[in-house]
Formats: C-alpha cells, structure tokens, sequence
C-alpha cells in the first residue's frame, strides 16, 4: 500500500541506535506504539509537537530526524 | 492493531449483528396490511439492548488480552476518528434530507423513522469502516 504522506523520517534508524523499542519510545513521547510504527513508515505525520518530541528523545534537531519530499 | 482500531472494529461487529436482528426481526412481523401495522416502536428500543452487550464485552476483551493498552488515544487516533465523522456526517445528512422529502410526501411514519435509523446506523458503519481504512492506510 502506498504512503500517504511525504514525510520521511530516520526514527527506525535512530531508535536503533539508542537501542529503543517503537514502545520504550512511545511511553516516552505520549503516544501509542502503533503511532510510532506508523509514524516509521510513513503512514502518519506526527503533529509538530511530536517531532519536537521525537528528535529531543534522540538528541537532533528535527531535520535531521524527519525530511519531506525525500526518502528516508 | 491499536486499541482504537480494535474498539472500532468490535463496535461495526455491535452494529452488524445487533441491526441485522433487527432487520430480520421486523421482515418477520411484515403481515398483509402494509407497514402500518408494524408495531415497531419497542424494537427501536429493544435493539438497543443487544448493541451494548455485545460492544461492552468486546471492549471487555479487547481490554483483557492487552490491559496496558487499554482506552489508550493518542493524536493519531483523535484525527482518524475526526475523519471518520466527516463521512458519518456526510451519511446522516442524506438520510435526513431523505426523510425530510418523504415526510413532505405524506409517507407513512414507518418509512420516515426508518429512513432515519437506516441514517444513523449506515453513519456509524461509514464512520467506523473509514476509521479501519485509515488505520490500515495512513493518514
């Protein structure tokens, strides 16, 4: 199925190398761990809140966490 | 599958089964004179009863299999189950219209209650179908 949205991101990547789960992320950013899986695959893009979120988990400013029109 | 999608999911099962009764129950009381006999009135109610058990002991054990999960709603499922609505609401205001024509037409009452219940319960079929699509599609 194709993605519905332009929003690319290298959370897996990101994730992986802090030795996270999409759950010990979620838990930490206030979502579920369904969200971030979709978020991963490009099935959902995460409010701007959330980025911020997201890239202050991992340490990076957001564009090097999510880009658009690219792939990840 | 999330606990939103899973909820979604027992309530169009509710929906299905609960007005499937319905809709055989009443076929079953069609007699010779027309739709005007039907005694339909307590069935609109009694229906009811059937939708709640269903959905409250799905949601029972949707909750049970993954309790950390449970009622859990984030961001993502606030916005597909806005857009969820959108469609229901979409639904709803054709039957309404609808049933705005036929009691202009002088229909008799069994087809403009039905029109409108059909409204309400096809809203919340549309509604919840869409929700699954988005789940499984993306947003």
């Amino acid at each position: 199925m194709g993605k519905p949205t332009k929003v690319t991101n290298r959370i897996t990547e990101l994730r992986t190398e802090h030795g996270l789960t999409q759950g010990e992320l979620a838990a930490q950013i206030g979502v579920t761990r369904q969200t971030v899986n979709a978020i991963e695959q490009s099935k959902y893009s995460p409010s701007l809140e959330v980025a911020f979120l997201i890239a202050q988990v991992f340490g990076e400013p957001l564009e090097a966490v999510f880009s658009y029109g690219e792939d990840a | 599958m999330s606990f939103q999608a899973k909820s979604t999911l027992v309530m169009l099962v509710a929906l299905a089964v609960a007005y499937g009764w319905y809709g055989v129950t009443l076929l079953g009381l069609v007699g010779d004179n027309g739709v005007a006999e039907i005694r339909y009135q307590p069935l609109v109610f009694i229906v009811v009863v059937p939708l709640i058990v269903i959905a409250t002991v799905g949601h029972i054990v949707i909750s049970a299999f993954n309790p950390a999960e449970a009622d859990s709603n984030d961001e993502r499922d606030r916005e597909i189950a806005r857009r969820g609505s959108v469609v229901g609401g979409v639904v709803v205001s054709v039957a309404a219209i609808g049933s705005l024509f036929a009691a202009m037409a002088e229909f008799e009452h069994f087809w403009i209650a039905h029109l409108l219940l059909a409204g309400l319960v096809l809203a919340e079929l549309a509604d919840g179908t869409w929700r699954l699509v988005l789940y499984r599609r993306g947003v």
